[in-house]
């Protein structure tokens, strides 16, 4: 094992509400850990700092957390055929999902919003299924009013015990209501602060994936691509997989750095920085599902053999199965080193490769941007670019999951002409995938 | 004939139906302007029922709010770990009491969303707002808490601020998304069947008139004007919410198809009796025109006897030998009822003609006074057998162009009518004279006369005066109206002249001097 890690599992647990087992009650895993645990000394230098929570397995999977789900779906006319029927099935499969100790909704809306089923416990299918039936196309869309009208239904039975969430499927732009990727975003950072997440699917080559990736990335959501409405059952199978596995919610990071430590930013998620604070707050933690926070680190020039104390991380969380409040805590350093073989050596390959997915999805980031602003030869440039660094960086750290990203990298280079509208949409996703740790 | 009784017919069926037009729609317009007074209080009592419900909404944010904006701390991680919960809470700010701001600023520490904060709000700060001085409020000067709205961005923004006891005030950034979206989740939804749910459509649009929700079924064309529109109370009074229904489509049309149907029914039954009444005419009149056709014809066929009964009276008559008294007697009856026949025969005939309109003049040259003599001595002994006394004054000596036939027709009519009706005056004179064109002939009795109401019926076919003079007295009633239908058509006419007693009718007809 690699001796230099800092790996601490379940330092301290308080249970604040009492509990008769405590012995046997399971704790999300925290996992600090440093790109580099060996910095090279004499040098101010960045690095990446890991916190990875990875959820426990539930013992007793009939005693899973209850759901509180809205299916919030887009029934404007570009939804007419097959989208709506596959729609449809989706919806009626996540019905067969669902026990009766669960909650949905069913929410259609065009330019106005339908109500097809107010919250309701999963237990008197037929009604539910009869409102999912009346699902039909037409009209235009308002997403805005969608959603809110879904998070207005889950709500009702608004609960710290339950896992509350939106599934919005849509096709199209919204043109009804506020209608940016901000202030749909916005929407999604409020109701996440409820505890509610929006998972966002867009269906086609037609939607906004900038306003619906960022509906799900700012309330801590997933976001997928569906190309075909025949996706929409794998999809939905994945969906209601997390949404069944949750093991903690409201789980807040604290990141505190170490005196002279300066936090840069970090990787792909919001966080407050202030001074040497980071915070943020995750909404869920899926069981075996390992989410991180990957901090960019500014460490000051350091003597030979010295240890450099980087962060004390605070966790707090709701433990799902146990119903506590539960938190964690731990400390990350490193030392200094003069060779710059040994810094190799001691890096941490599954740390870096983490960090360098997300520096590297950053750059595919930009990348969109570019393109965007129809700097067609740039953005090739710099996906080619990322695609070298990913493959050379998937050799070394010996990472599939970097190989496979620079193969994405090369192709969205090729597609940035002739397919551009799909090509977009899967890379909105993939960045959605990498810096949530979307477990499928 | 025929084209006036139809025009006559098409006025009946035309005028009540204008009429019921008119009235029906002046009636419409009056009950849809009622219906669109009454249709917008209903449709603004609506607005202020969904108003009242946001109202509500956002008194029950106001309480949380004024809880949120007591705390104590001023520790900035403190505080971002509050705005890190609370779903409303963009970002909290407390200005200290001579309302500086004293958080969040810049330290070098503060967050992205701090940061962002201080420029969105810059002009809020600028403008030096004081946020407890309220213009609205003139009795309360000092408010203890309030809202702030302004524009940046994408549209309004707001705070909401609460005065501390120690002068601080302590206010909120509140999410526009999360007041939007928990606004319009206290909406109705387009299937909910509660209260609120409407036959049109609301709107609720932001200060650029974009639309924030909307419910309802009724889908407005673009461009189309709202029924009725209200704006929302501060602090979202940049919002206002529109009613759009189609209200003359729906009753006007409605009223339309009523009236329009009602006046189709009223023209079908008018139109109905008009059929009626015109084919009930018609017939009357084929049935009269057969009856007087089969007079006619039965009046030709009795001449021919008639003539051959005459011809042979009168040759009795020169054989009768002077003295016997009573062959002479005789004979002159049969001559004078057969002349009587004779005249009625053609008075028939005339009528009939006149009828067709096919009588036409024959003009010949004669003496006016020649033909009354004649006449009058075919009368002669009829006359003197009443005792009637006769005098005459005629100047009428002049050869003029004239229809001998009609002036005999009118001549024996009038002394028939004296025969028949004034023979208890024992009187008649005749005068006749001319000027110019013109020859004037005067008959006058002394009889019980005609009363001046009869003066024109006298002259109408088939009129008898229904009293004491004409009773027991056969006849058809023609003879005077024949009379003065003959006279007009020779350029005259046959009056009632004014008399002191008796019967004076005065005969004009136009002669042309004759080329003697």
């Amino acid at each position: 094992m690699n001796h230099s890690r800092t790996f601490i599992i379940a330092l301290t647990a308080i249970l604040i509400i009492g509990s008769t087992s405590v012995s046997e009650a399971k704790q999300v895993v925290l996992d600090v850990s440093m790109a580099n645990p060996l910095l090279l000394a004499g040098k101010k230098q960045t690095t990446y700092l890991k916190v990875g929570l990875t959820g426990f397995v539930m013992d007793d999977l009939t005693k899973r957390t209850p759901v509180n789900v809205a299916l919030v779906i887009d029934k404007s006319g570009s939804m007419s055929g097959d989208k709506i029927r596959k729609a449809r099935e989706a919806a009626l499969m996540a019905v067969d999902r669902l026990n009766s100790q669960d909650i949905i909704s069913i929410v259609a809306y065009s330019d106005s919003v339908s109500v097809l089923v107010p919250a309701t416990k999963v237990s008197d299918r037929t009604a539910i299924r009869n409102g999912i039936n009346k699902l039909r196309s037409g009209g235009s869309t308002a997403l805005f009013a969608g959603v809110s009208k879904g998070a207005a239904e889950v709500r009702k039975f608004l609960d710290r015990d339950r896992v509350n969430r939106v599934i919005l499927i849509s096709d199209g732009l919204a043109n009804v209501g506020p209608d940016s990727p901000g202030e749909l975003g916005d929407l999604g950072a409020s109701l996440a602060k409820e505890g509610i997440s929006v998972t966002t699917i867009g269906l086609g080559n037609g939607y906004n994936e900038d306003l619906m990736s960022n509906l799900a990335s700012r309330s801590d959501g997933n976001h997928a691509f569906a190309q075909h409405s025949t996706d929409l059952a794998r999809i939905f199978n994945h969906e209601f997989g997390d949404i069944t596995s949750v093991v903690a919610q409201e789980i807040n990071i604290h990141i505190k750095c170490a005196h002279g430590i300066r936090p840069v930013k970090v990787l792909g998620r919001d966080a407050d920085i202030s001074g040497r604070n980071v915070q943020l707050s995750l909404n869920q933690l899926y069981s075996k599902q390992e989410k991180y926070v990957m901090l960019e680190v500014e460490v000051p020039a350091g003597h030979e053999n010295k240890t450099q104390k980087i962060a004390s991380i605070e966790i707090a969380y709701a433990n799902m199965e146990t119903r506590t409040n539960d938190k964690l805590n731990s400390n990350i350093s490193v030392r200094f080193t003069e060779s710059d073989r040994k810094v190799a050596e001691k890096t941490d390959k599954e740390t870096m490769s983490d960090a360098v997915l997300q520096v590297a999805t950053e750059v595919n980031k930009k990348a969109v941007e570019l393109r965007d602003k129809g700097q067609i030869d740039e953005a090739q440039k710099i996906l080619r670019g990322n695609a070298v660094y990913l493959e050379a960086q998937g050799q070394t750290l010996k990472s599939k999951k970097l190989t496979k990203y620079s193969l994405f990298n090369d192709r969205a280079a090729e597609n940035l002409e002739k397919d551009w509208d799909g090509e977009r949409k899967r890379m909105r996703e993939e960045q959605s995938v990498n810096s949530k740790q979307r477990s499928w | 004939m025929k084209p006036k009784l139809i025009a006559i017919l098409l006025l009946i069926v035309l005028t009540p139906l204008i009429l019921m037009a008119w009235l029906g729609i002046s009636l419409a317009r009056n009950e849809q302007e009622r219906v669109q007074i009454n249709f917008e209080k209903v449709l603004s009592a609506r607005l202020s029922d969904v108003r009242e419900r946001i109202d509500f909404l956002i008194a029950e944010r106001e309480r949380s709010f004024l809880k949120l904006t007591q705390f104590t701390t001023r520790d900035p991680n403190r505080i971002r770990e509050i705005t890190r919960k609370e779903r409303f809470v963009k970002q909290f700010f407390i200005l200290n009491a001579d309302s500086d701001l004293i958080y969040p600023i810049q330290t070098g520490t503060e967050t992205e969303a701090e940061k962002a904060f201080l420029t969105r709000t810059e002009s809020v700060w600028q403008t030096g707002t004081r946020f407890s001085q309220s213009s609205d409020h003139p009795i309360r000067r000092q408010q203890s808490y309030g809202w702030h709205t302004w524009f940046w961005g994408n549209g309004v923004h707001f705070l909401f601020w609460q005065r501390q006891r120690s002068g601080e005030i302590i206010g909120i950034e509140v999410d526009r998304m999360a007041i939007m979206a928990d606004t319009l989740a206290v909406l109705p939804s387009n299937d909910d069947s509660d209260y609120y749910s409407v036959h049109g459509r609301i709107k609720l649009v932001s200060a650029k008139s974009d639309i924030i929700y909307q419910w309802g079924p009724y889908e407005p064309t673009e461009g189309e004007t709202p029924a009725t529109e209200l704006s929302l109370n501060h602090p979202l009074n940049a919002w206002t919410l529109r009613y759009y229904i189609s209200i003359i489509a729906t009753t006007g049309q409605a009223s339309v198809f009523n009236i329009t149907s009602g006046l189709i029914v009223v023209a079908l039954a008018l139109m109905f009796l008009a059929v009626y009444f015109y084919r009930e005419n018609v017939r009357n009149m084929q049935e009269a025109e057969q009856k007087v056709s089969f007079v006619n014809q039965v009046s030709h066929e009795l001449k021919t006897p008639l003539t051959n009964i005459r011809m042979y009276g009168e040759l009795l008559n020169d054989a009768v030998p002077d003295d016997d008294e009573r062959l002479r007697k005789w004979t002159e009856i049969i001559m004078t009822e057969s002349q009587r026949l004779s005249r009625l025969i053609t008075n028939v005939l005339t009528f009939a003609k006149s009828q067709k309109g096919q009588i036409k003049l024959r003009m010949t040259v004669d003496i006016v006074d020649n033909i009354i003599e004649s006449v009058l001595t075919s009368f002669r002994p009829s006359l003197e057998k009443s005792e009637i006394d006769i005098h005459i004054n005629t100047t009428a000596e002049a050869t003029v162009e004239l229809d001998r036939d009609i002036l005999e027709q009118i001549l024996g009519n009038l002394l028939n009518n004296v025969e028949k009706y004034a023979s208890s005056g024992q009187h008649l004179s005749i005068t006749s004279s001319q000027k110019d064109n013109i020859t004037i002939i005067i008959v006058a009795d002394n009889g019980p006369g005609i009363p001046n109401a009869e003066k024109e019926n006298v002259f109408a076919p088939f009129t008898r005066l229904s009293n004491k003079i004409t009773d027991g007295v056969a006849g058809t009633g023609m003879g005077l109206g024949i009379s003065r239908d003959l006279a007009r058509l020779h350029g005259g006419d046959l009056v009632i002249a004014p008399s002191k007693s008796g019967t004076t009718f005065r005969l004009t007809l136009r002669t042309e001097k004759g080329r003697s």
